[in-house]
């Protein structure tokens, strides 16, 4: 009887030990997948900084040729901080609309399109969005793990008790959405 | 420095045939950075230690270079019936022979054969054309239309350092590369060439790799690697030092390839999904395992399939076939480019 309740003991033992070990595990799964979302979250900030950059400077050459236009342009796109997602996707597309209507402006003055420094911005225009595309999906496939972790069964009882929300995915921009929208 | 190697003129030596031993040691032992031009056609810089200057191209009679490749495949049957023929003489002479003394006639059977396989028959074709040129003119028709600046070198590949540099591949201790075709497609200059690693010991040879390896210099500029590597390959380095393991958005190519990055954003940023749908297609139409690595601004893919380039079907020469095999042979560099997207791009601006 003795023996039973010694082996009995040492399996619930092992159990808790392994219930354990697979907790702090599970924690640390979120924890690092966090750290993750963070890191690609500032990748994506620090994309829009340099895309912000690069649309001052595209602003600033053109300003010499159409003074009028690149201040009304540039009075529309501000730096702010940006907390949420939504707020990143707004920037963004604030950016995107000031690029295109730059280049709407540039279209009529061949000097300025056909510059070097012009055609030096567009490339650093054109590489920027690249990283930010990355930064956009690295970010996005990190929160899509994340946010499966949060509601399987049995990470999600881990997840409840650290109190862990889901996290807002960074949208692709409306223009780019509509391109691929099927008829 | 130690891994410079004097070039000599030789008239005699147009493919560079000669002395190929002392300058593939030179080139094992240079450093990676030292195989890449910094201007025009970098992988030109894969013959740095050529003993002569790249081959000028031949005026070639399509008629005249297929009589003579007709007259080397008839020397090569020629050439095993009397091996064939001479050894069963031997043998026989030598059972007469062992009659007398057993260890004379052993030996002398043996130096015969030696000499039997060593000594085959050279002599120079009607029209002075070698294989080598037949390749050459298959190559300069398949893709002269859409490729400038071909330089095609048969005794020349990927360099040896430049590959183990890449720390994707085990290297073994037998390497072996040839069959360089390089070139500029639509402004992107690429580098392509047969290649076979292998570890060879006492009593067996494991084959790493045996394939072809393909690079691009790639226009963008980035700093780091990226290394995405065929779970299916089992000849592969993991975890290189300083890389970390990338799970990408794609969950049928995180199932065929292990990624790993300098960072997570790397590895995004040149592994487009576009670019992941190509390599997939690669494996899938290459019939074999794929190593792709981003490194130094180059991108190189290897494709172990266990098959060269080209070689002409000696039992049946056909020009018209070997170009149209080269053609199709050649659209995955194409496809790998035109899925970059970098050639229209705005860096080439």
């Amino acid at each position: 009887m003795e023996t039973i309740i010694i082996v009995a003991a040492i399996i619930i033992i092992l159990l808790i030990v392994i219930i354990l070990v697979w907790w702090i595990a599970a924690q640390n799964k979120f924890r690092t997948t966090q750290v993750k979302i963070d890191e690609a979250s500032s990748g994506i900030d620090i994309a829009l900084t340099k895309r912000y950059d690069t649309l001052t400077k595209m602003l600033d050459i053109t300003k010499s040729y159409a003074q009028h236009e690149s201040e009304l342009i540039g009075s529309t796109v501000q730096m702010r901080s940006m907390s949420s997602m939504q707020e990143r996707k707004n920037f963004n597309d604030s950016i995107n609309e000031a690029i295109g209507r730059i280049n709407a402006v540039a279209e009529q003055y061949p000097i300025l399109l056909s510059s070097q420094a012009y055609k030096q911005l567009q490339v650093a225009a054109y590489d920027v969005e690249e990283h930010l595309q990355a930064a956009r999906r690295a970010y996005n496939a990190n929160v899509s793990i994340y946010n499966q972790m949060l509601v399987m069964f049995p990470k999600s009882i881990v997840a409840n008790s650290m109190g862990l929300t889901p996290k807002e995915f960074f949208e692709a921009e409306s223009a780019k959405r509509n391109d691929v929208k099927m008829l | 420095m130690a891994y410079i190697y004097n070039r000599q003129q030789s008239d005699n030596d147009p493919y560079n045939e000669v002395n190929i031993n002392a300058r593939k040691a030179a080139e094992r032992n240079a450093p990676p950075e030292a195989f890449f031009y910094n201007t025009g056609n970098p992988f030109l810089g894969f013959m740095r230690f050529l003993r002569r200057i790249p081959v000028a191209k031949k005026q070639v009679d399509p008629q005249r270079l297929m009589a003579d490749l007709r007259e080397i495949a008839n020397t090569k049957k020629t050439n095993m019936f009397t091996r064939m023929f001479g050894v069963i003489i031997v043998i026989f002479a030598a059972c007469i022979l062992s009659a007398f003394n057993g260890g004379i006639a052993v030996l002398a059977a043996s130096i015969a054969i030696v000499i039997i396989f060593f000594k085959t028959k050279t002599s120079k074709t009607t029209h002075g054309y070698t294989v080598n040129d037949y390749k050459a003119y298959v190559i300069e028709q398949s893709i002269a239309p859409f490729v400038d600046e071909i330089v095609y070198e048969p005794n020349f590949g990927i360099p040896y350092s430049v590959v183990k540099d890449l720390n994707v591949v085990r290297m073994g201790n037998r390497y072996s590369t040839e069959d360089l075709v390089t070139g500029k497609y639509r402004n992107v200059y690429f580098a392509q060439a047969d290649m076979r690693i292998e570890y060879k010991s006492d009593d067996s040879t494991i084959i790493y790799f045996r394939g072809k390896w393909i690079a691009v210099k790639y226009p963008k500029g980035f700093s780091g690697t990226v290394t995405a590597v065929d779970r299916d390959y089992m000849n592969r380095i993991r975890k290189a030092k300083g890389l970390e393991y990338v799970s990408m958005e794609n969950e049928s190519f995180n199932s065929l390839f292990a990624v790993e990055s300098s960072s997570q954003h790397l590895a995004y940023y040149l592994l487009t999904p576009q670019l992941m749908e190509r390599i997939m297609y690669i494996k899938q139409y290459a019939r074999g395992q794929v190593v792709v690595c981003f490194k130094n601004g180059y991108l190189h893919i290897g494709i172990n399939n266990y098959q060269n380039t080209f070689e002409p079907d000696y039992n049946k020469l056909d020009l018209y076939s070997d170009i149209e095999k080269f053609r199709n042979e050649f659209n995955l560099v194409r496809g790998i480019i035109e899925i970059l997207d970098i050639d229209k791009s705005v860096y080439n601006q």
